[in-house]
């Protein structure tokens, strides 16, 4: 079943249609909402609520952008407005800063080679999270793979040129942070 | 593996992390459930009383400060100018009546003699002399002087009674 076809079977009411837009879209929303808010509990959080504001706002999709970049756009002023909320910075201001914000998934068993890819996306993470707000968003949301340059450019209202840009100097900042490290 | 190609798989691998497999379950059941979005009304509610407290403090702040210098002269001054325009002139002080005698003291030295003379004088140019001979030690002080010259020491003007006329041969 398409996506305009659960869309028009949600909007009649049907839940169990909007929630294979669920199934379809879960790893979409969580991580462009991580690439905001950093932590994946906080990540879950927003998405759930992404979601409760699609389905009630589900009349209002007009079919002029896929599914996946009006979820795209909700879950990008969400995230935003989670992240500036006084909560959210009062919990980072008295937590330490270290913990699991943008941390890599956790692996069962871990040989040499994983074991050292691991401490180098922990500390890829580290430096992730020094780099400014508009830089860093672009860069992980990118790094997700899940979305073009134009399907962000129309969900976040940026020029995709100004995205790339972001991107690309995202990179060479991390770049340079992680050649002073000695990392490589 | 090159390091843009190392820092490329690092990104994917931390950006690639999946939800939690609940996670389209507990969606699932917020929705069946009618669950608005919790997005918190009580940050807002927070942040309207602390906007409402801060604006108290402010205007309390403002009650209890002293005025600054400039508002105090302005709210001293201003009263003060408003009366002056507004009351009447206070009654001008009638001038003193003119002295019915005047008096002026000189030291003579009068055939080896020193004495003080009192001379009263009216308006009307009647006068009298008193003399009052100086102790020797009084006659000390006096500044060497021609015989029978007369040097003026005091003036004083005020109201007097007449004065008796002392006799020549006191001196």
């Amino acid at each position: 079943m398409t996506d305009a076809e659960l869309v028009e079977r949600a909007r009649a009411g049907d839940q169990a249609a909007f929630g294979v837009l669920v199934d379809r879209y879960q790893h979409v929303v969580v991580r462009a909402a991580r690439a905001v808010v950093g932590q994946s509990e906080e990540a879950e959080d927003v998405a759930q609520d992404v979601f409760l504001r699609a389905y009630r706002r589900i009349d209002g999709f007009r079919g002029e952008a896929s599914v996946k970049t009006w979820l795209l756009a909700i879950t990008w002023r969400q995230a935003l407005s989670h992240r500036r909320s006084i909560a959210v910075r009062v919990r980072r201001f008295i937590s330490t800063g270290d913990d699991e914000v943008f941390d890599p998934p956790a692996t069962a068993r871990l040989q040499d080679q994983e074991l050292a890819d691991r401490d180098l996306q922990r500390t890829v993470a580290r430096v992730v999270r020094t780099l400014p707000a508009k830089y860093r968003e672009a860069l992980m949301l990118n790094a997700t793979g899940d979305h073009t340059f134009d399907e962000m450019s129309q969900a976040l209202g940026v020029p995709a040129g100004t995205l790339k840009w972001r991107v690309s100097e995202a990179r060479r900042r991390l770049k340079e942070k992680l050649l002073k490290l000695d990392l490589f | 593996m090159n390091p843009d190609d190392r820092i490329d798989h690092a990104l994917r691998a931390i950006a690639k992390a999946d939800a939690s497999r609940e996670f389209s379950a507990q969606v699932r059941a917020r929705i069946e459930a009618g669950d608005g979005v919790h997005a918190a009304w009580w940050p807002k509610v927070a942040a309207a009383c602390a906007a409402v407290l801060l604006v108290a403090a402010v205007a309390w702040f403002m009650r209890e400060a002293p005025p600054a210098p400039s508002e105090q002269m302005a709210q001293t001054t201003a009263p003060v100018v408003a009366t002056r325009s507004l009351a009447p002139a206070p009654p001008r002080e009638p001038r003193a009546e003119p002295l019915p005698w005047s008096r002026s003291t000189h030291v003579a030295r009068m055939r080896g003699s020193v004495a003080r003379v009192t001379t009263a004088r009216s308006l009307t140019g009647d006068h009298e002399r008193a003399l009052e001979p100086l102790s020797p030690l009084e006659a000390l002080s006096v500044p060497s002087i021609a015989p029978d010259a007369m040097v003026v020491v005091d003036h004083v003007i005020a109201p007097l009674a007449p004065i008796t006329p002392l006799s020549t041969s006191a001196m």
